[in-house]
């Protein structure tokens, strides 16, 4: 078999390095999601998983002097599942999970419009212009993450600096403008996520969007500080390849979003 | 090691199960022209999506071409800049599979 299983040992080191605390973080944050949606005492419940596994992991490091450490560490695991990475694997996984996620709000706004009375025509409540140009701001970060990746490749550590920087701030630039747009149209134009399915289906799609990248800014923020620690080399350089992913995904829903809720 | 794969003969001459090489890091390099040209494409289909209502007649004609133009688009960056082109059969299968079901569901509940 060519993909490499993780040894019982290995899985053991990797388990000690972390303690339960991951899946505890990830299970309170799930629990406090779906108290959201169902009931209020389900999120004290989630927020209080939540709030212990934060300071289970904190605890478990002897200092707050061994967090940079902490965060500098690279993972020293190769395996390999089907000839990938396990870490690509892992967040390939993730995003076949954001793909339907993303799937079920644009395809459940289309199936709602294709039945609505009646729709405004592209331009009419939207600032197609404003957001054109946000769109290729977005598209542009993609080719300066790229080109991070390609300086990481090279070994050229201020290439990989300088775009991982610029990735980040285009990303705000593009969130900023968002929110400049949502204030036309909210107080503006009086689109609000309450006044009808053309409002709520808008602002549910590109507030998620909106959402995801402004996560995806912050971890940005992470790998630039690892990038700016000395973190990746021209031999290690996977966590800015899986940044990539998760950001250039970010930027395919908005090809998706910019079409179906802005042109069609 | 490091390679360099330009194009189809490249990377049809490695095997699937070799294609990991392509994983390790430092291993592979995406051309840099490649980059670039998808760049360049993406601005270009952008700027044609945006005359498409004022230059193609009929609603249908116009959904048709967005689409098109988007799908293009999508493409462009999930096989080039997330690098799908160069990854195993069976990732690029498992990456495919979720959109495709998406687009039938999305499907369904339309009709």
């Amino acid at each position: 078999m060519r993909g490499v299983t993780p040894t019982a040992e290995h899985a053991h080191a990797a388990a000690e390095a972390d303690g339960p605390w991951p899946m505890a973080l990830a299970l309170g944050f799930a629990t406090l999601l779906t108290g959201l949606v169902v009931h209020w005492s389900i999120t004290i419940v989630g927020a209080l998983v939540l709030g212990y596994a934060v300071l289970g992991y904190l605890h478990q490091l002897p200092g707050l002097h061994q967090l940079e450490g902490h965060l500098l560490r690279t993972p020293r695991d190769r395996h390999t599942l089907g000839g990938t990475s396990v870490r690509k694997m892992g967040v390939w996984m993730f995003l076949f999970s954001e793909i339907l996620f993303f799937a079920g709000l644009i395809g459940g706004a289309l199936a709602l419009r294709v039945k609505a009375d009646g729709w405004p025509e592209p331009g009419e409540v939207l600032n197609v212009p404003l957001t054109a140009a946000n769109t290729f701001i977005l598209i542009c970060s993609s080719m300066t993450m790229v080109e991070a990746l390609r300086g990481a490749q090279m070994g050229d550590v201020r290439h990989m600096r300088m775009f991982l920087l610029l990735t980040m701030a285009l990303g705000i630039v593009f969130v900023s403008i968002q929110a400049k747009e949502y204030m036309l149209l909210f107080f503006d134009e009086g689109l609000r996520p309450g006044s009808g399915l053309y409002g709520s289906t808008f602002y549910i799609q590109t507030g998620f969007h909106g959402g995801h990248v402004t996560a995806g800014i912050v971890a940005l923020a992470y790998v630039n500080y690892r990038a700016w620690k000395g973190a990746y080399s021209r031999e290690d350089h996977e966590g800015i390849e899986l940044m990539g992913l998760y950001w250039h995904f970010v930027d395919v829903v908005w090809i998706f979003l910019f079409t179906i809720v802005y042109l069609i | 090691m490091v390679m360099m794969m330009t194009g189809d003969a490249a990377v049809a001459t490695v095997a699937d199960g070799q294609r990991m090489a392509v994983h390790a890091p430092g291993a592979f390099h995406t051309p840099h022209w490649v980059y670039i040209a998808v760049f360049a494409a993406l601005a270009v289909l952008t700027v044609l999506e945006l005359s498409v209502n004022s230059t193609v007649s009929g609603k249908s004609l116009q959904v048709a071409t967005l689409l098109s133009l988007m799908m293009a688009k999508a493409l462009l960056v999930v096989l080039y800049y997330m690098h799908v082109r160069y990854e195993s059969r069976v990732l690029r299968w498992a990456i495919f599979m979720p959109f495709f079901a998406a687009v039938f569901f999305t499907a369904v509940v339309m009709v």
